[in-house]
């Protein structure tokens, strides 16, 4: 065992000289007891848990030495992780043991605005005056009440039962991540989720702004998508890489198509319009399965007979229902006269027409790739997706189109949502949306949300008042919830016609100042709360400014799920099992709300906080409609305070498991084996995608584009609703041609988001912030490897500037015309996240032109570079 | 009322004194120097693993030469019977001596663990480490010098026998042959044998290293009888002796400056990556380095070949060969790591750190403080005089030519 | 007695350091010190550019230089064929580090308690780590190994000697593969004995073309890789950082 030397020299009070003999006498250095065998024999155990730095949650085994937490390894019996661990997933211990965590609860003693003075207060103080202040906005209205979460781990405890038992508005991260593209899936195919492969038959891969070195892309981080991925190559996989950079890819680009930013939605048109030229389109998947079919007339609005959606049927030469079972073949191409005299097109029609004018020759302008070059891609595209194959799994003969792309957070882009239904749209043409090697969303099963299949097509615009996120307005009828949104309605509410305003804010595990876009505008919205508390492990930058109370979360160190665990092919469930008691005073959360929903008098009774919780782990059966209870048998009595670990157990004995939570204790997951080919795969599922038809054309956003207008909203904020994606120049372009550069962001995958540059371990591993800049643009600028630059932004809305300062890294792996900067950096309460550098979103904007018609931020902005 | 030559001393006494005073300042800082680097550690220094090896290195092997240079006397007096070297003799015995010991200082302080270090090579062996060889070396030759010096003294005494002026006559001659080829040689090998790094991996790096040996030990050995002439208080140095040893300086320095022109030339031919990077360093940032090397090896040879009778030109050339030698040892230790070890890394330059160039100078001003202490105690010229005296009882006298110079350069 | 060897295959390597990190908590390394080093580099000129990842741990060479000039024996090579420190003998004179052609060694330029990035000397903490130093510290690091019973595994033992990848001596004897090996999520590493035909290292040597690095110095590492060796224009790309001062 080691002891730390100096201190035991210091503690014995003698100084400099004691030192130096200690170094001067032979075997002066081991005086402290190195390498002394202890006499009895250590405890050595491994136990499970899961990995809490990151997303994925992956499968852990500690490793314990007489009751001291050593080593995290991958657990083997893990199928997302197999064993291994991402360089965070290892270097987590030391963030767990980190001295610089909070230790007690926090209240403020100085005014908002600047670094926190604090002091020390009892868990029962603390929560009293967080429960204190909730009861009172609740008396006002609790809606006023934000419960802000990260990346939050448990929906099941936190998202749901939390809002749903303080009746409060809930404000996600997902506006900041890849929501655009989620909602275009969803939109599009009722699947939540955003684009990846089927790894396991893909044979040819667009890696479409996929960080795969570093980030990981959709649902799951890293290790999961890379095992994947390289088992593919190896069996023959392309990977054609789209990104301005190529660093993402490394390696693995067969082929690198640096693009201009934020003009993929461009691309994806181009490939549209030549697939369509060369006639690689799946008929049978575009009749069956799509909205193709579907008669649009000359306003764009599809023709209904009975209400339902209308086809021509060739067959029988009439109009009809789409779901009707007389149905024999609808019309894809051409014209048909209705008897008004009506002349209608099957949207199929209408996509070719639009399309037509995004030639390769238009698109090579916009984005930089030659046009020979797109029309190679959309011809490979073609080829490899083999229109009309069928492959036989496990006694099913399915469509087996091998072509995929893999897209997540590069969807956050001004004209996201419309880029990711353009590059669906490529792949609902080859007919690869939820077929064999084709283009998948959800990880795991194919699982059809009725709900926000319905819930994007009919959002109903009203009138002002508004709600303060701006919900079902007509600024932004589809709508990711962004509180950067939040900030300008509290800047501004009479433009936005928001007449109460939120009062308070709980911040679950995130870190709004650092982690978003847009840095002064997140310090602007929480100095305009009337109270901040943050639960955080850490001092976060956003507590250190804002925050009246914080309350230390532990770690690791906590029961915390139920946890997915697939890989998408194996079923699995995990659960976090603490390895170690939570260190200092800090609490588990669910520990926290139990308490805080005491206190504010929500914890018991029907629709307290353990009411949802039990519907939401599924301890209870509630009718939809009578809403009437029926407990299961491991139902949490609502009158009585849980622990933690009894909570977890009923779950797990709900789940079916005998053993309850001590099966996790055991084995940290349960591995329940493959989905069944009819589940995975949308295109073999019964009926076929949940029986819906995937919105190739997409008429309820042309009406939403119509009440806008209608409601007087102005063009920036209608201008991207239209049926079919539509291309324009992104709102950044207006900046002065001085701003010459465009500036990209992406992680790092020694980095997880803002929580991890501060764990010096992964902080001396990743090298420290940086701008990637290509070796002309650096020439001309007299830049050179190394040097410390300024790099400028421009609001072209507002025309505002700003810097951050920061050391170039020149490589040539990115386009000359872009810049590119990490996210995770910039913290400054940790003395190990202090100087290494800025955070990209201290110099990216928010609001119009930045955020995209869903109220998704944008990471894009002009930018120019120069010397410092 | 002090006469004019009691002034005189008086103020010799003061200017010596202060001297005293000023170097023991200087060690003074070096001392707090390695104490701090000792119980923090070498973080304190210029080095990391790019560079491992730097100026104590470099002293170290500047003084390991300049130790085995200062048996050249020997050589003259014993070996080509030169009387007018004699009184140089027991100095030169105490250069070699306090240089070894300044070799030692700096490795000792470059070390990470000096109890450790000293069981070398009692304890600890590897028969396969030029490290572990050389580290001999300094025993025997430490014991050679001081069996010169016990002779020296008994010789002065004269208490010697007939066997021990014998002995005392071949530990002269031996000395050079060891010191040259056994003792410092090896630290050319101890370099050249490193294959990682292609600048030294070089078989004429030893010989190479001997030549400077010589060039340096002389240089060392004109300053010090120029010195002693001034301030000491006999002339031991004839300006024709004087001019001999610039003779020799110049020979040596010539062979050494023709070994360096080669391996310029070498450097510039090869468009190899080491010699690349040796090049880009050498005319780069350690551009300073390079201009004293060579220009002090071409100014002193110049003044050598045509002034070397001047004894202040003959200071100067001198003083200019050593800056020369030292610049070139600390290019050639160091710029054997321009080359990065794996073909995409950068190289890391390296600056010694106040606490390195501390004891650096504490070290040089640690034997200069030595050795003005001990001139005060120990009969140079006498003892010098009785080993030349019991020399000639051996029949050194009848050889040709003795007193006379007989090389020119 | 095995004779221990890797071969690491570059095609599969997607740099990202976690067999690095592994190595940094399995053997509690110091700042600054990075066994296992995964350089990130690239070559070629926009838009032609390939980018790189080669991971080096020390190369336990067979005829291993930094063995030849240790003046102690504190380098030495086991039967087995690890090439490990004896940090109760090294003096810290750094002619290995010198005279290794790979640039795997890490001199301990600071004392143990200064070099582990956080000052862990904390009451609260120490209840908890009993005083662990860092409180992740493995305790297989604090006992001797190997045939001769040698202070060899880990980091942090003391400031002034040199320390370098040890093949996980710890692991080896419980027969557990080295940290780096075990935990690269994407396989690139395979290791074992080489002298046995039919371990798994030695049917992927037999059945890949490998290449070891600087082969003309007959150094003979029982490294292997697959794969590209990185030209000499290649660039280096997020190194590493050095270390606080
Ligand atoms: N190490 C690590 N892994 C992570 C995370 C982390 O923080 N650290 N976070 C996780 C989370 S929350 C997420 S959302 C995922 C994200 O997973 P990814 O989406 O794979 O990750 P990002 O790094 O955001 O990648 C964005 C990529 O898009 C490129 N890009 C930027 N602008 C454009 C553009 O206009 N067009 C195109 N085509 N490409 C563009 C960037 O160069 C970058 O390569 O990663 C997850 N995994
Ligand atoms: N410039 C730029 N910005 C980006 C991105 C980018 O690529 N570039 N990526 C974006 C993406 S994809 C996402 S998903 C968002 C993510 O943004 P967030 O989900 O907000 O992630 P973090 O920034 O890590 O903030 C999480 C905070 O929660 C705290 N925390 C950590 N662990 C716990 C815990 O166990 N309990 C509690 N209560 N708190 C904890 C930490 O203090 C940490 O600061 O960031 C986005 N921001
Ligand atoms: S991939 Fe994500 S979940 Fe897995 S170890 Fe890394 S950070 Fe943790
Ligand atoms: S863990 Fe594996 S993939 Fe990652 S850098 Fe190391 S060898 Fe490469
Ligand atoms: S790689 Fe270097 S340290 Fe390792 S055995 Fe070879 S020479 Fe020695
Ligand atoms: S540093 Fe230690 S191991 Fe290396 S050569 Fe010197 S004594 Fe041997
Ligand atoms: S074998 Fe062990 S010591 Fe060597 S690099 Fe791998 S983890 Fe580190
Ligand atoms: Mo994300």
């Amino acid at each position: 065992m080691h002891l730390t030397r100096r201190a035991l020299l210091k503690s014995a009070g003698v100084g400099g000289g004691a030192l130096l003999a200690s170094r001067l006498v032979p075997g002066g250095r081991e005086a402290a007891g190195a390498d002394e065998e202890s006499a009895a024999a250590p405890v050595d155990e491994w136990v499970p848990t899961a990995c809490w730095i990151g997303k994925q949650d992956c499968g852990m085994l500690a490793r314990r030495v007489d009751g001291r937490v050593v080593k995290f390894e991958g657990n083997p019996a893990h199928p997302r992780n197999a064993g291994t661990l991402c360089p965070k997933g290892m270097a987590q211990i030391v963030s767990v043991y980190d001295p610089h965590r909070l230790r007690v609860p926090l209240v403020r003693t100085n005014e908002k605005g600047s670094s926190g003075e604090w002091r020390e207060a009892s868990w029962d103080e603390a929560l009293t005056l967080v429960a204190d202040k909730i009861n009172e906005v609740r008396d006002d209205d609790p809606k006023l009440i934000i419960w802000q979460k990260g990346r939050s781990k448990s929906k099941e405890l936190y998202d749901e039962p939390v809002v749903e038992a303080l009746g409060a508005t809930r404000l996600g991260h997902g506006a900041f991540c890849s929501d655009a593209g989620y909602r275009a899936c969803e939109y599009t195919t009722g699947v939540e989720g955003v684009l990846h492969p089927d790894f396991q038959h893909t044979r040819y891969l667009l890696s479409w702004g996929w960080n795969i070195t570093n980030g990981g892309g959709n649902k799951l981080c890293w290790i999961t998508w890379n095992r994947q991925l390289l088992d593919a190559r190896e069996r023959g996989l392309k990977i054609v890489v789209i990104d301005p950079r190529l660093r993402s890819a490394g390696p693995f680009a067969d082929e690198w198509l640096p693009i201009r930013p934020a003009t993929d939605l461009a691309f994806a048109l181009a490939l549209q319009n030549v697939l369509l030229e060369l006639g690689y389109v799946d008929e049978e998947y575009l009749k069956n399965s799509t909205n193709a079919p579907f008669l649009v007339g000359d306003d764009g609005h599809v023709v209904r007979v009975g209400g339902v959606e209308a086809v021509w049927d060739q067959a029988s030469a009439r109009l009809k229902a789409y779901d009707d079972p007389t149905l024999v073949d609808p019309l894809l191409e051409g014209k048909v006269f209705l008897e008004s005299g009506q002349s209608v097109r099957p949207a199929f029609e209408v996509v070719k027409e639009h399309v037509a004018q995004y030639t390769p020759e238009w698109a090579a302008e916009i984005t930089g790739i030659p046009a020979e070059t797109i029309r190679r891609i959309a011809a490979e595209l073609g080829e490899n997706a083999q229109i009309g194959s069928t492959i036989e799994i496990d006694g099913h003969s399915l469509p087996y189109r091998p072509v995929a792309a893999m897209a997540y957070h590069m969807a956050q882009q001004e004209l996201g949502f419309q880029a990711t239904r353009a590059m669906l749209g490529v792949f609902m043409l080859l007919g690869a949306v939820g077929a064999v090697g084709g283009q998948r969303i959800e990880v795991g099963k194919w699982k059809f949300d009725e709900e926000k299949w319905a819930k994007w097509n009919e959002v109903e615009i009203g009138d002002p008042p508004y709600s303060f996120t701006l919900k079902d307005s007509k600024f932004f009828p589809i709508n990711s919830a962004n509180p950067q949104v939040v900030a300008g309605v509290m800047q501004d509410p009479e433009r936005y016609g928001v007449e109460k305003l939120p009062r308070m804010v709980i911040v679950h595990m995130t870190n709004p100042l650092l982690a978003y876009p847009d840095q002064k505008r997140a310090m602007d919205l929480y100095s305009r709360f009337e109270f901040v508390t943050v639960l955080s492990p850490w001092l976060t930058e956003t507590a250190d400014y804002y925050a009246d109370v914080i309350l230390p979360t532990a770690t690791i160190e906590k029961y915390e799920g139920p946890i997915g665990g697939t890989d998408q092919y194996i079923d699995a469930v995990g659960l976090r099992v603490p390895p170690m008691e939570p260190l200092y005073e800090s609490r588990g959360e669910i520990d926290i709300y139990l308490d805080l929903m005491e206190k504010v008098g929500v914890l018991y009774g029907e629709h307290g906080y353990l009411y949802y919780v039990n519907e939401w782990l599924k301890l209870v059966e509630i009718d939809e409609e009578t809403e009437e209870v029926t407990p299961g048998p491991y139902a949490l009595p609502l009158d009585q305070k849980p622990t933690v670990r009894d909570i977890f157990d009923r779950w797990a004995k709900g789940q079916g498991i005998e053993e309850g939570v001590a099966y996790f204790e055991q084995n940290g997951v349960l591995v329940k084996g493959p989905f069944k080919v009819t589940d995975f795969y949308g295109a073999a599922m019964d009926p076929p995608f949940g029986g819906v038809r995937h919105r190739l054309y997409g008429e309820a956003l042309l009406r939403y584009r119509e009440e806008m207008k209608a409601k007087g909203a102005d063009e920036i904020y209608w201008q991207d609703y239209t049926p079919l994606p539509t291309w324009r120049p992104p709102t950044m372009e207006a900046s002065p041609a001085d701003y010459d550069l465009y500036l990209i962001s992406y992680k790092l995958i020694e980095h997880k988001q803002s929580r991890s540059s501060f764990v010096p371990l992964l902080e001396e591993l990743s090298g420290g912030q940086r701008l990637s800049i290509n070796p002309a643009t650096a020439r001309a600028r007299g830049i050179e490897n190394g040097d410390e630059v300024w790099v400028e932004s421009h609001n072209a809305v507002t025309g505002e500037t700003r810097r951050v300062r920061v050391r170039a890294e020149v490589t040539a792996g990115i386009r000359p015309d872009t810049v590119g900067m990490p996210h995770h950096f910039g913290n400054w309460t940790h003395p190990w996240g202090q100087n290494r550098g800025p955070s990209p979103n201290e110099i990216l904007f928010s609001g119009e032109g930045y955020v995209a018609n869903t109220a998704d931020q944008s990471y894009h902005v002009k930018v120019r570079v120069y010397k410092a | 009322m002090a006469t004019p030559e009691a002034k005189r001393r008086n103020t010799a006494e003061y200017a010596y004194f202060g001297a005293l005073a000023v170097l023991t300042a200087v060690v003074g800082l070096a001392v707090y120097a390695w104490f701090k680097q000792t119980t923090v550690g070498h973080v304190l220094t210029g080095l990391d693993d790019a560079t491992p090896w730097g100026l104590y290195i470099v002293g170290f092997v500047f003084f390991v030469g300049a130790s085995a240079g200062s048996t050249v006397i020997g050589l003259m007096i014993h070996a080509f019977g030169r009387e007018d070297y004699a009184k140089l003799g027991t100095r030169a015995i105490f250069v070699g001596f306090l240089s070894l010991a300044a070799a030692m200082t700096n490795i000792a302080v470059d070390v990470g663990s000096i109890p450790r270090m000293i069981q070398l090579p009692w304890v600890y062996h590897n028969p396969t480490s030029m490290f572990f060889y050389t580290s001999i070396t300094y025993y025997i030759f430490a014991g050679i010098l001081l069996g010169e010096l016990y002779y020296a003294v008994k010789l002065t005494k004269g208490t010697a026998s007939g066997r021990d002026r014998k002995i005392a006559k071949w530990l002269s001659i031996a000395a050079v042959p060891f010191a040259l080829a056994i003792l410092h040689a090896p630290h050319g090998a101890l370099f050249a044998v490193v294959k990682a790094r292609e600048f030294w991996n070089n078989p004429l790096l030893p010989p190479h290293f001997a030549v400077v040996a010589l060039v340096s030990g002389t240089a060392i050995m004109i300053l010090l009888a120029v010195a002693t002439n001034k301030w000491g208080k006999t002339e031991i140095a004839s300006p024709k002796t004087l001019s001999h040893m610039g003779g020799l300086l110049a020979f040596f320095l010539v062979v050494a400056a023709f070994m360096d022109l080669f391996d310029f030339l070498v450097f510039t031919y090869s468009d190899n990556p080491t010699g690349a990077s040796a090049w880009d360093v050498i005319w780069g940032p350690q551009l300073g380095f390079s201009i004293v090397h060579v220009a002090g090896y071409v100014l002193a040879i110049g003044i050598l070949l045509f002034k070397r009778s001047d004894v202040r030109w003959l200071t100067a050339a001198s003083l200019l060969v050593i800056a020369g030698v030292a610049a070139y040892r600390y290019n050639l230790v160091t710029i054997g790591f321009a080359q990065p070890l794996l073909p995409f890394q950068e190289h890391v330059q390296y600056w010694p750190s106040r606490y390195e160039i501390s004891m650096a100078l504490g070290i040089v001003a640690l034997i200069v403080l030595s050795y003005l202490i001990l001139v005060r105690v120990i009969p140079m010229e006498e003892t010098g005089k009785a080993r030349w005296d019991a020399g000639k009882l051996l029949g050194r006298e009848e050889k040709p030519g003795a007193g006379e110079p007989e090389l020119q350069a | 007695m095995p004779r221990y060897g890797m071969v690491i295959d570059l095609d599969r390597c997607m740099g990202c350091r976690a067999c690095m990190e592994a190595c940094k908590i399995e053997n509690a390394t110091t700042e600054g010190h990075f066994w296992m080093n995964v350089f990130r580099y690239e070559e070629g000129e926009y838009p032609d550019v390939h980018v790189g990842f080669l991971p080096r741990p020390c190369q336990h060479c067979e005829n291993a230089p930094c063995v030849k000039v240790c003046p102690v024996q504190a380098r030495h090579q086991q039967d087995d064929g690890l090439v490990l420190t004896d940090f109760k003998r090294c003096i810290g004179c750094r002619y290995c580090e010198v005279a290794c052609p790979y640039g795997v060694n890490y001199f301990a330029f600071a004392e143990p308690e200064d070099s582990y990035y956080l000052d862990w000397s904390d009451p609260a903490l120490e209840s908890v780590t009993g005083g662990a130093q860092p409180p992740y510290r493995n305790p297989d690091l604090d006992v001797r190994h190997g045939p001769d019973g040698r202070l060899v595994a880990g980091d942090g033992h003391y400031g002034g000697v040199m320390t370098k990848c040890t093949f996980c001596v710890q692991r080896l004897e419980k027969d557990l593969d080295p940290a780096c090996v075990a935990n690269c999520p994407v396989d690139v590493f395979t290791f074992g004995d080489l002298d046995d035909p039919e371990s798994e290292v030695s049917r992927k040597l037999a059945s890949t073309r490998t290449f070891r690095l600087k082969e003309e110095l007959n150094t003979r590492p029982k490294v292997f890789y697959v794969g590209t060796p990185p030209g000499e224009d290649t660039r280096e790309l997020e190194p590493v950082s050095k270390g606080r001062e």
